[in-house]
């Protein structure tokens, strides 16, 4: 199994492969919940988003290629389902109610308790002062500028793939960029 | 002649990797734009503050995944392919369920149809049969007129 690559393991993913299916996961998960981490901040959301999605690659391989005029490779469709599964969790009250707590507290300048309320506490006895800062200025932006920040900047994506991936134009993708560097800029600027 | 103003704002907007920068805003040949950065001070300083700013922004640190995670997903989707394994095993005893169900019926209706023709014709012949043997008792044979001579007597008178 290990000698097919990643197209070949999800087509056979569609056909009800289990063992293609375990390879495809444990060559990526690692990979793609580094990614949802970096969206929503939250061990256990971005555990929460990593399980939907590759429950959804599993559920949905079979309509991978057959449905689009345009095949996607394996990589850029399930960065696609990662970034939805993550919306999704945003979208949900907890985190709106989680956000605003802590927009609540920064302007108050709260910073540190109101990351308490995001990070675990195993992983908050290990991190620095800066990581909960920028953690925090991370969670006060929107979600469209904070993914569009995250895809360019920790992912590393051009402007045209990550312009794709969120579904807006090259220029308010851009805008984005411009806004949410502001905003870091200024929450974090007794840092830099 | 480089707007530095403008490279301000580019450095400001998207960070200190000019190489970063989008397309559309390349204003000058990326060796020439690096040149010109290092040797304006303002930019420099600039430059400085906003790689400091990428310095602290890469301080988020992922923590390790959950070594159950993939377990849990293999598990649901065990779970997941049975269920559909079931439900498709279950389609297929349905259609031969129903299949056989409609031979039942159909042979059910066909002995029922035999047993009861042949159970009528038993009743008509039995019925038959108990008329005949009633019905002979009572006729008088030949020889009763020549065994009875009660049965002569009123025969030649």
């Amino acid at each position: 199994m290990d000698d097919y690559d990643d197209d070949s393991l999800l087509l056979k993913v569609g056909a009800g492969d289990q063992q293609a299916f375990k390879t495809l996961m444990d060559k990526h998960i690692a990979r793609y919940f580094q990614i949802a981490y970096r969206f929503l901040l939250s061990k256990h959301d971005a555990e929460d988003a990593v399980q939907e999605a590759w429950m959804r690659l599993w559920r949905e391989a079979g309509k991978w290629q057959n449905n689009s005029r345009r095949p996607l490779s394996f990589t850029a469709w399930f960065y696609r389902v990662v970034v939805n599964c993550c919306l999704d969790q945003l979208r949900r009250p907890k985190n709106v109610e989680l956000n605003e707590d802590i927009a609540n507290n920064l302007s108050e300048d709260k910073v540190y308790s109101a990351s308490n309320t995001v990070l675990t506490p195993e992983g908050l006895a290990q991190q620095s002062e800066t990581e909960r800062r920028v953690k925090a200025a991370l969670l006060v932006l929107p979600v469209r500028q904070r993914i569009a920040f995250t895809l360019f900047f920790y992912e590393g994506l051009s402007y045209q793939e990550a312009a794709s991936f969120l579904g807006v134009s090259l220029k308010a993708f851009e805008s984005l960029i411009i806004r949410a560097r502001q905003s870091l800029r200024l929450r974090l600027a007794d840092l830099i | 002649m480089v707007d530095k103003k403008k490279l301000h704002c580019m450095i400001e907007n998207f960070g200190a990797d000019t190489k970063k920068w989008p397309d559309s805003s390349k204003m000058l040949h990326q060796h020439m734009q690096d040149s010109y950065l290092s040797q304006d001070q303002e930019l420099a300083a600039t430059l400085s503050k906003e790689k400091k700013l990428d310095a602290v922004l890469r301080h988020v640190y992922v923590p390790a995944i959950s070594a159950s995670l993939a377990q849990q997903i293999c598990q649901q989707i065990r779970a997941e392919h049975s269920k559909q394994k079931a439900g498709s095993l279950f389609k297929f005893q349905e259609y031969q369920l129903d299949t056989w169900n409609k031979l039942k019926i159909w042979v059910k209706s066909r002995l029922r149809a035999y047993v009861l023709m042949s159970a009528s014709l038993m009743v008509f012949i039995s019925g038959g049969w108990v008329l005949g043997q009633h019905y002979q008792q009572t006729d008088l044979e030949v020889g009763d007129f020549y065994a009875d001579p009660a049965l002569i007597m009123i025969v030649e008178d």
